[in-house]
């Protein structure tokens, strides 16, 4: 192994230093390289192909000078890289090759080959107490890297599981509190308002404060919607016909200047709590009109009959509410927080933060999942996913029966 | 002849509210803060109808109901509850299991109240 480039950048002495050094390593480096080589290429070419993610999963070692030029690379580098480093060229040209996209720390590289897969890559010092190359270890990461943040996914769903938990309990107590503070408010102003004269500045004055407190009113009903953990009441009913029908009473809530279109298939019957449902059409219908703001936009309404994932289409009927709008979308940060209680962008005063982790809380009580894909500018959509009854648990008189009581 | 209505509730502003409303409808109004001062007056003062609360401390709104109906099965009573209604803890409708003959949410309309009422004593 040669090493061209080092020749004439360092002083004469400390050339010739390295070069002793450098020869002394190597030989006893390519030994075991050899040795760990020679376990690699027991397998046979056809079956490293057919294992290919098993093999790259083992550490590559490749070796460099001081000055970061390779001495030896492991011809299975290959599976990693795609192609193999020239000995002698520079280590730079290398990661260059390998696209480096993350962050150098503390000689932690994560690289990203061209198939996009990950590659962790650590470096450690060759020769003490003087260094006089690397040594270089490559590993695919890739499986590693969708194992965590598998477990980080499901880490986040059970903290936010947690935390709506939690906020139901606290909002659940303060709603209580709250409806008894508001007794007084809107039954002592409406008793108050019937002495005085229908023209007087004092019922009009009586007139805003009874306002005040049915908004107050109101949310808290939207409170106790959100807090409320236990199953929905469980009626059969056709939600085709209930989108149909909530569509055409939050029409008259929407400005002129926002139209809203309607696809509604029909799709099988459910088992589920008509209020709640209702809510949901609702709350979303009147987010997707709030992110269109004052100009003018479309709300998309459409119903069908979808399954959530290809792995559930063996699984029972699923119904599919699609709410989508050319408002002004939503950047990650926001998405990820959509549902989250009191989360608004809405300026003070203007949101409450209730109404799509209403619709979130409600979707999950009826057993299914809502999802929402948007960008900043391109508007939003909103998938709820119910579970409907399928054709052998119809089938079930008893469920019906009690479901009607 | 005047109506006795008995008012239970821990919150001193309904017990307030009501009894003021019900005075302009000339019911005469006896209060108590939680069940079991309830069911004392009721046993001395003998009202004709009784609204109480659910979630009390001392005794609640349920078990006072059950008190009610066993000492004078024949009194209306009127179920009021700041909760949620729905679910498994759909207090109000518990109520009405155990025999209440009217529930209100509350903050209710004062003249919702006045008709609830009415109604009973028609009944």
């Amino acid at each position: 192994v040669t090493d061209p480039n080092s020749q004439g950048r360092a002083a004469p002495w400390r050339s010739s230093f390295r070069a002793h050094l450098t020869v002394l390593v190597v030989a006893v480096i390519l030994p075991l390289a050899g040795l760990s080589f020679y376990s690699m290429t027991r397998l046979g070419d056809a079956e490293r192909e057919m294992n290919r993610g098993q093999i790259i999963s083992t550490a590559r070692a490749i070796s460099s000078n001081i000055d970061q030029q390779l001495l030896s690379a492991e011809r299975n580098l290959r599976a990693l890289t795609s192609t193999l480093p020239k000995v002698g060229s520079s280590l730079d040209d290398f990661y260059a090759h390998c696209r480096a996209i993350a962050q150098e720390n503390g000689g932690w590289i994560l690289l990203a080959d061209p198939d996009g897969r990950q590659i962790f890559n650590t470096k450690r010092p060759l020769g003490t107490p003087l260094p006089i190359g690397l040594f270089i270890t490559l590993k695919d990461v890739t499986e590693l890297r969708a194992a965590e943040q598998r477990q980080r996914d499901l880490e986040r769903q059970l903290q936010h599981g947690q935390k709506l938990e939690a906020l139901g309990t606290l909002a659940g107590g303060i709603a209580h509190d709250l409806n008894n503070t508001l007794v007084p408010v809107i039954g002592l102003t409406k008793l108050t308002m019937k002495r005085l004269p229908e023209a007087s500045r004092e019922r009009a004055n009586l007139a805003i404060i009874l306002q005040a407190g049915e908004r107050a009113r109101d949310l808290v009903r939207q409170i106790l919607a959100f807090s409320r953990n236990e199953a929905p009441t469980r009626e059969r009913l056709d939600f085709a016909a209930l989108v149909t029908d909530t569509l055409k009473m939050v029409r008259a809530r929407i400005p002129a200047t926002i139209h809203i279109t309607e696809t509604i298939a029909s799709v099988p019957p459910m088992l589920g709590d008509s209020g709640q449902l209702h809510q949901i059409v609702v709350n979303l219908v009147v987010n997707a009109a709030h992110a269109i703001g004052d100009k003018m936009g479309v709300i998309a309404v459409t119903l069908a009959a979808a399954v959530p994932s290809a792995a559930e289409s063996d699984g029972p009927a699923w119904i599919r509410l699609s709410v989508r709008d050319n408002g002004c979308g939503m950047d990650q940060m926001t998405q990820h927080r959509v549902f989250e209680p009191f989360f608004t962008t809405k300026p003070v005063g203007e949101g409450t933060g209730l109404g799509l982790s209403v619709v979130h809380g409600i979707v999950v009580q009826h057993g299914g999942r809502v999802c929402v894909e948007s960008a900043v500018g391109s508007g939003a959509r909103f998938d709820v996913y119910l579970p409907g009854l399928a054709g052998g648990e119809r089938a079930q008189p008893n469920d019906a029966a009690e479901a009607a009581e | 002849m005047t109506r006795r209505i008995l008012v239970i509730d821990d919150d001193a502003g309904v017990r307030e509210t009501i009894s003021r409303t019900l005075d302009e409808h000339s019911y005469q109004v006896i209060t108590a803060e939680n069940g079991e001062r309830g069911l004392s007056i009721f046993r001395s003062a003998l009202p004709d109808l009784v609204i109480t609360d659910i979630v009390m401390p001392t005794m609640e709104g349920l078990q006072t109901i059950r008190e009610l109906r066993r000492l004078r099965p024949a009194v209306p009573i009127i179920a009021i509850s700041a909760g949620g209604r729905g679910g498994r803890h759909d207090f109000l409708e518990i109520a009405r299991q155990l025999g209440a003959w009217e529930i209100l949410v509350k903050p209710f309309d004062p003249d919702e109240l006045v008709a609830r009422i009415a109604s009973c004593f028609a009944a």
